[in-house]
């Protein structure tokens, strides 16, 4: 193993060395001006350890004197300006799942050309990099890691082909980058920022700003009682101002339910939008507030195989909703207080406080007054649970064309999903109460390109249906609603999210099951008499327009 | 199996659409699943105090 004082006596630009844990931590220590007390204490809670080690890291190879554009950006505006002379270049380091030693890299390098052989293991073995940062504390700059593997439930829709250049071959990652707050030029919120830009700006190809430009950005239009540098947070205000600085549409939806807020952030990062989740933390044992913080979700854990045991009842004894979306157990999230990909976990429950900051109680039984929560991967000594987060509001960050938001799809689907149950409970017909209670939904927002492949892909349809499908004009963007019977797909609902909401904006169904599809025709159907809707549901209203055309005249009265 | 059942549900529907608790039915369940489904959406709103939330840990 190399020390902190040989690694900064090797003249070479390029080190290969075998990983270890140690090994990192002496690396962190030579290329950065980070005290090894405040090491030991920044890597206690063994998240980056069990994660490197869940990846199979085998080597590093430490790329010297790297220029990083964001940092960069950042030393410009900020720290070149310090009486202190800061270091501009940065450390990059590169993790792989193979062995590799000195000679062998210096033979690809060579052999590159001739042996491209070489090249495809090193690809396959790439599992990302770290830039480390020349810094006291915030050390950990730009980095892109490789997610967890995926499985049948783990899922990291937000993440993007990302490529790298080490000593000019050509690698790529599938990553979203993250890096920690600098507390100088970036606070958390600023950081949750940086990451989710360069989601959507894969997607929507807008400009990247650095964490200094996001800041001002953010904080130039306000007035505000604390400086904006040295930053200490940004308001749900502020980040909606830094999202429309990109060219995009900020959305908040507020987290009262769990049920919907796991809804809405399924949605949108089914379609690789990253979404910001605001939260307030908390200390699980003592219940004390600590602050405001922000973390961007990549990505969920969804058991599709799963009974949903919960439902959404917008008020006490309504007919209630099931919602696919519910399962969801995890969220993955770029959290820059404990790492990339770090897990929080539905299920925990914290204490509600009075405006005053007191413990709020049940005015009749005096019992503490709890609300949902997540429990975090925040906290020291590895005690993974110290911390709940309470969410307050996600933020999504969309373009100027998808103009029907999540809510408006979702008040489409809960009314006729309503109107169903009501029906029957007015029937005496048990299979008609069972098939009512089991239908479920899962709502999300895709494009015309992913529509279509996915129906090319799905044996499930008619070719027929398939042939109509592949062929058909549709928006850029649409929301999808699968319906579900008992687990069985039975139709999908197609939106047109580029509509206004007062038109009928659904525009096309994907039949799976051609008697379910005559059933809820049928059903529609009660709604419409001599010309007139009883309901404006626009699920009714195409449902009983199709109805219409394809049904025989006399069955209507 | 599932066939079976919608096209049974089917033709209780066509029975109710001509019955004569159809049309109170309709007006009433309309009105109960609008209010209930503003309600859920107001839910989703963040209010304006909520916006001025420092994050910054």
């Amino acid at each position: 193993m190399k020390t902190n004082v040989e690694l900064n006596n090797i003249k070479e630009n390029f080190i290969v060395l075998p990983y270890n844990f140690e090994q990192l931590k002496e690396i962190f220590i030579a290329f950065s001006k980070i005290d090894t007390n405040y090491l030991e204490h920044k890597l206690d809670n063994d998240f980056y350890k069990d994660y490197l080690e869940t990846l199979g890291v085998k080597t590093i190879v430490i790329e010297k004197e790297y220029i990083d554009k964001d940092f960069l950006n950042d030393y410009a505006n900020y720290y070149v300006k310090c009486f202190k002379l800061y270091e501009r270049f940065c450390t990059r380091l590169h993790f792989f799942s193979c062995e590799l030693t000195e000679n062998s890299f210096n033979s690809i390098l060579i052999n590159y050309g001739e042996l491209n052989n070489n090249l495809c293991n090193l690809q396959e073995n790439y599992l990302g990099y770290i830039v480390v940062k020349n810094l006291p504390q915030s050390i950990i700059g730009k980095t892109c890691l490789k997610c967890y593997p995926k499985d049948n439930c783990r899922n990291f829709p937000a993440t993007v082909n990302h490529k790298v250049h080490l000593a000019g071959l050509p690698l790529n990652i599938k990553t979203l980058p993250f890096q920690e707050q600098d507390s100088v030029v970036a606070a958390c919120a600023t950081s949750s920022l940086w990451s989710m830009f360069y989601g959507t700006g894969e997607l929507f190809h807008h400009s990247l700003p650095s964490p200094y430009e996001i800041t001002k950005a953010a904080t130039q239009d306000f007035p505000i009682s604390n400086r904006a540098f040295p930053n200490s947070g940004l308001t749900l205000e502020m980040i909606s101002k830094a999202i429309s600085k990109v060219g995009l549409e900020p959305l908040s939806i507020r987290t009262n339910s769990p049920i919907l807020t796991k809804s809405a952030i399924y949605a949108y990062l089914k379609a690789h939008l990253p979404v910001m989740l605001a939260v307030t933390l908390q200390k699980t044992i003592t219940a004390e507030d600590i602050g405001g913080h922000a973390v961007t979700i990549v990505g969920y854990n969804l058991d599709n195989t799963k009974q949903i045991d919960t439902v959404y009842q917008s008020i006490p004894n309504s007919y209630p909703i099931k919602l696919r979306a519910t399962n969801i157990t995890k969220l993955y999230v770029h959290d820059d207080q404990v790492g990339p990909f770090a897990r929080m976990e539905f299920g925990a429950k914290a204490t509600l406080k009075n405006f005053d900051g007191t413990i709020k109680r049940n005015p009749t039984t005096n019992e503490v007054e709890t609300t949902w929560a997540l429990y975090t991967s925040f906290g020291i000594e590895n005690k993974r649970r110290s911390f709940c987060a309470i969410p307050q509001a996600i933020l999504i960050p969309t373009y100027h064309k998808i103009r029907i938001p999540f809510e408006a799809v979702l008040k489409q689907i809960y009314e006729f999903n309503h109107l169903f149950i009501g029906y029957s409970e007015t029937r005496n017909n048990e299979k008609l109460k069972n098939l009512a209670n089991n239908l479920s939904w899962e709502i999300f927002l895709t494009d015309i390109n992913e529509f279509k492949y996915s129906i090319l892909c799905d044996n499930n349809l008619s070719d027929d249906e398939r042939l109509r499908i592949s062929k058909q004009r549709y928006p850029r963007f649409l929301w999808r609603v699968k319906v579900y019977s008992s687990d069985n797909n039975i139709l999908d609902f197609v939106f047109d999210a580029t509509d206004i909401e007062q038109n009928e904006y659904i525009i096309d169904t994907v039949v799976y099951s051609n008697q379910a599809f005559e059933m809820l025709k049928a059903f529609a159907c009660m709604y419409y008499e001599n010309g007139l809707y009883y309901t404006e549901n626009k699920i009714i209203n195409n449902l009983s327009a199709q109805y219409k055309i394809s049904s025989n005249p006399l069955l209507i009265t | 199996m599932d066939d079976l059942i919608f096209e049974e549900i089917t033709k209780d529907i066509h029975l109710f659409m001509n019955s004569s608790e159809k049309r109170d039915f309709v007006i009433n369940s309309s009105k109960e699943a609008r209010v209930n489904s503003q309600n859920m959406v107001q839910s989703l709103q963040v209010s304006p105090e909520a916006m001025k939330l420092r994050i910054g840990v």
